[in-house]
């Protein structure tokens, strides 16, 4: 083995070798991908890729960042790129991205978010968006031929399932990535917010977004979704929903795929999120910016392999072949891999939104507790108040 | 002294239970290992599978399920290589600092033992920031030996600790004699005191191999080149899948056992020598 | 060379190579941490001095005591469940009957499982709908709701991630135990026997206190690991429900790495430190006695 790792060394040794770190398993094969690509073209490029992974990848990315590791590309979780922006992290490559005929079909969400005082500092990459799934036949069983499309349907649903063996929605209350994943954007569609578009107020007392939070409480009241669901994690709720016994639930587009594996339980279907009346959809666009940290060792490069991943070839060929939502709007309508399914979360893709703030993390906390005290029975108002009144003094005590 | 028949029951009930508190998780991750999804994800657990396949087996062993460069296989040897390396390292730095402390004397002698014993009050993971750093500039990172030297590092509270105590309860006689017939220190410590303080040398072994081999963090953040994953980072990403809200659970167990069974062997063979070690070689008057 | 010098020599040779190692990989990042606690670190940038305003930062910080309290409940918690398991598992272990070997190899097995695997192993075990576990619990009546989760309260996770350590840890306090009784020797309880004691009489005035040195290397591990608590928290509770299980190493580790607040987080690394020299005299004196 040590024999392999001296010959891959070698092979290396005399092209321009491009590391890459990556968050997502596709990023072995766009890797793989660009350096084909490269090769074809006689550019003397090799992409090394770092599989970091989700889980810890803040932990090793910080670390190696003060330590002033050379890193060349960056796949970052989009909600903390607006810190690393700030502090002087990234290269600008607001020059780069315009110049790009397809610079205004990028998913708006996902550049704001690598956009500081006007210039932008990181590219779309990769989204994970967030929408509804349902058990079309859990939902036959109790009578109902489609998904609700706004809150009024949902209640009626609701009584439908009260009191019976199944519940209708559940939702992990007690999971803060879970619940700005696939709660808030109930809010953002009913009109809501959470905090304001450049980061500086918190809002999730926002009369619209309140309103979310009342329904969604009245159905924990009704009965129809289980009563401790303020403690209910991620995997619960997944859980629960792929045996069959709970019939719609927030989900990613990664459930498209994960779903195959449980249909003698679950008939599924997708939908977006809506508004109290139906009529806006939305979504959490979350997923990965990608970057170029200002300790590479090769800009050109780096923007090279930027250039492969926003490509139609990057983002059709590997990415969305491997299941993935394309980040670029123009590869939305003939791209072969882009299911129905996929197509309800690109759209909502490009309605959707995710909170602008370099102390994310910080202001998940009141953000958790909000949550757990409403869903578990604490008066809207009050808990609102209060924990938005904790979220702006996390903003103002800044990074 | 004899058990009479009431001690007897009590006994085996207590250590049978312990048994199968000790061995029902292990046996728990065997069986889901086999267990089709539906039967994994159900409310009514089933004890013993109604279908088997082998299909995580085979997914986790065949396919690169850690990255594409990299299998469940290549990370359970990188694991062995560390642990291997830091019991031995372990083993000569606190031979070499516990035998110094016990036998003799040099003035500092009480600030150098507790200077080792420090790092038992430093959580390791504070440190972490300056130590990728250090790292980084010594060329350490994703090298088997910068993990090794910080698992060692890890160990000299305890194992010095240990060494100390072991050699302060052989008698100095034995060194006297050994020196009169014309020994050499580090001959001494070989053939004299080593076999003696067996029981400590076996105890220090295998908290080095536990520490090392049970290790997830440092592994995680000083290894950055797929080919030198750990175990345990490895098992770690089968689990969570490619993506961050999904749990692998077949995979998870499957693996699992994959990497337990040649544990279970080594600690078997483990076994009986320390047995030995530890009734046979120490000292009795 | 006379004899005083070349001891001296000695002396500090053998030491060298370990010294070597603690001075560079342990005591050169030490006190860079220190050095980091007095400034305003981003993680890119120039730093900036800031005197102890980290440390006030830190001590006016509610989330800083909440996780110390947590911290210091759930050591006084699992201690002595991990003790009194290791102490039983060693006496069976020690006992001259049959299968000692046996029960030997099955009580270590946890230990010598990966640490990921066990962490998500458990939670496999605990979860809500399909865990075993919670299957049992329900089936024994021991819970009489629909709806268990052992997570939903910070009470409840602590209990079951307790559980789940003593399962894993046990087995090496027990390792240190048995050394500690096997150099007991054996005419000692022979001549109690003699004169008319019990087992159990025997267990509570031989073995216990011939022990003492054994028992404190194993309490003063266990405590220190136990202050210092984070994989176990951060694998399965995630520091939930709303980080009423979120232990002082994972506060430092929230605010080193999502936070991006290193000077605190050092600050925060240097206060554990103090408590862990505290709690470990204060152990070692009354072992002392």
């Amino acid at each position: 083995m040590m024999g392999l790792v001296a010959m891959m060394s070698l092979t290396n040794a005399f092209a321009e070798e491009l590391i890459v770190w990556s968050r997502g398993d596709w990023s072995d094969w766009m890797v793989e991908g660009f350096n084909k690509k490269m090769k074809a073209e006689g550019k003397d490029i090799v992409a090394v890729n770092n599989l970091i992974g989700h889980a810890d990848f803040q932990i090793k990315f910080t670390a190696a960042l003060s330590a002033g590791e050379r890193v060349d590309v960056a796949n970052i979780d989009l909600i903390n790129v607006p810190y690393y922006a700030a502090v002087g992290a990234l290269e600008d490559m607001t020059d780069y991205l315009k110049e790009q005929s397809y610079y205004d079909k990028l998913n708006k969400a996902m550049l704001a978010l690598g956009t500081h005082d006007g210039q932008h500092f990181a590219a779309p990459n990769a989204a994970d968006v967030s929408g509804f799934v349902y058990n079309k036949k859990l939902l036959k069983e109790y009578g109902f031929d489609g998904p609700p499309k706004n809150y009024a349907e949902m209640l009626t649903m609701c009584k439908a399932f009260a009191g019976k063996d199944k519940y209708f929605m559940a939702w992990p209350g007690a999971n803060y990535g879970g619940m700005i994943f696939t709660g808030m954007p109930m809010g953002w569609a009913n009109g809501g917010s959470w905090v304001s578009k450049d980061g500086s107020k918190a809002e999730i007392n926002h009369p619209k977004t309140r309103e979310w939070f009342a329904h969604y409480v009245e159905m924990i009241n009704m009965g129809c979704v289980p009563k401790n669901v303020s403690s209910w994690q991620w995997g619960d709720k997944q859980d629960a929903f792929l045996a069959g016994d709970v019939a719609m639930i927030g989900t990613g587009n990664f459930m498209i795929n994960l779903v195959k594996e449980h249909l003698d339980k679950v008939d599924p279907g997708f939908t977006a999120f809506f508004s109290k009346d139906g009529s806006r959809n939305s979504a959490f666009v979350g997923g990965d910016l990608i970057a170029i940290p200002v300790t590479t060792g090769n800009k050109e490069a780096a923007l090279e392999y930027i250039n492969y991943v926003l490509s139609p070839e990057g983002q059709i060929e590997v990415y969305t072949k491997n299941g993935g939502i394309p980040i670029r709007s123009d590869l939305f309508d003939n791209n072969p891999y882009l299911t129905e399914e996929h197509l309800i979360f690109a759209r909502a893709s490009s309605v959707g939104d995710v909170p602008y703030t370099p102390v994310y993390q910080e202001l998940m906390d009141p953000w958790l507790s909000a949550n757990q005290r409403i869903f578990a029975g604490e008066d809207i108002d009050t808990v609102l108040a209060e924990e938005n009144a904790k979220m702006q003094r996390v903003i103002d005590s800044g990074y | 002294m004899k058990f009479n028949i009431y001690e007897k029951y009590l006994y085996y009930s207590v250590a049978y239970s312990l048994v199968i508190i000790a061995v029902f998780p292990i046996y728990w991750t065997f069986i889901s290992s086999l267990k089709v999804p539906s039967e994994l994800i159900n409310s009514s657990p089933t004890f013993f599978p109604n279908i088997i396949t082998f299909e995580y087996y085979l997914d986790v062993w065949n396919l690169n399920n850690v990255s594409q460069k990299i299998n469940l296989a290549d990370t359970f040897w990188n694991s062995t290589i560390v642990s291997l390396g830091t019991i031995f390292l372990t083993i000569v730095l606190t031979t070499l600092t516990g035998y110094s402390l016990s036998t003799f004397s040099f003035p500092f002698k009480n600030v150098i033992f507790v200077l080792l014993i420090l790092p038992i009050l430093v959580p390791g993971l504070s440190l972490v920031v300056p130590l990728y750093k250090l790292l980084k500039d010594l060329r350490l990172l994703d090298t088997y030996f910068g993990l090794i030297f910080i698992h060692t590092v890890g160990m000299l509270p305890l194992g010095t600790f240990m060494m100390r105590n072991s050699f302060d309860s052989i008698p100095k006689s034995l060194r006297e004699i050994s020196i009169l017939e014309g020994a050499g220190e580090i001959k001494i410590i070989l053939t004299v005191m080593l076999p003696l303080a067996l029981p400590g040398l076996l105890t220090v072994m295998v908290f080095a191999m536990y520490q090392s081999w049970n290790d997830y963090l440092m592994a995680f953040i000083f290894t950055n080149k797929p080919e030198m994953t750990m175990l345990n980072v490895g098992l770690a990403k089968i689990a969570r899948g490619g993506s961050q809200f999904e749990m692998k659970w077949g995979h998870l167990t499957a693996g699992s056992m994959i990497s337990f069974i040649p544990i279970i062997i080594f600690y078997t063979f483990l076994q009986q020598y320390f047995v030995r070690g530890v009734t046979g070689s120490a000292v009795k008057e | 060379m006379k004899k005083r010098h070349k001891e001296i020599l000695l002396g500090y040779l053998f030491l060298l190579p370990a010294l070597a190692l603690l001075s560079l990989f342990f005591l050169y990042p030490l006190i860079n941490v220190f050095w980091m606690s007095f400034h305003k670190w981003p993680v890119f940038g120039k730093p900036k001095w800031l005197g102890l305003d980290n440390f006030y930062f830190v001590l006016t910080e509610p989330n800083f005591w909440m996780a110390l309290k947590f911290t210091l409940y759930y050591t006084l918690t699992v201690t002595p469940m991990l003790f009194i398991v290791a102490f039983v598992s060693a006496l069976i272990c020690n006992a001259k009957m049959f299968g000692t070997t046996l029960f030997r190899s099955m009580y270590f097995l946890p230990v010598v499982m990966s640490f990921a695997t066990a962490s998500f192993i458990w939670i496999w075990l605990y979860s809500e709908m399909y865990g075993v576990l919670v299957y049992l619990i329900k089936w024994l009546g021991i819970v009489q709701e629909d709806e268990f989760n052992v997570f939903s309260t910070g009470e409840t996770a602590m209990w079951a991630v307790n559980i789940m350590v003593t399962w894993k840890f046990s087995g090496i306090q027990m390792i240190i135990l048995i050394a500690g009784m096997q150099s007991i020797r054996d005419d000692f309880y022979e001549a109690s026997t003699l004169m008319g004691a019990s087992r159990l009489q025997n267990i509570i005035y031989i073995t216990a206190p011939l022990l003492k040195h054994s028992t404190a290397l194993a309490l003063v591990i266990s405590i220190a690991g136990s202050i210092q608590a984070f994989e176990q928290f951060f694998i399965m509770t995630a520091g939930g429900p709303a980080n009423q299980t979120r232990t002082l190493m994972m506060l430092t580790v929230d605010t080193a790495f999502d936070y991006f607040k290193l000077g605190p987080a050092s600050a925060m690394s240097i206060f554990i430190m103090m408590i862990l020299l505290f709690l470990t005299v204060v152990q070692l004196k009354l072992f002392r006695r």
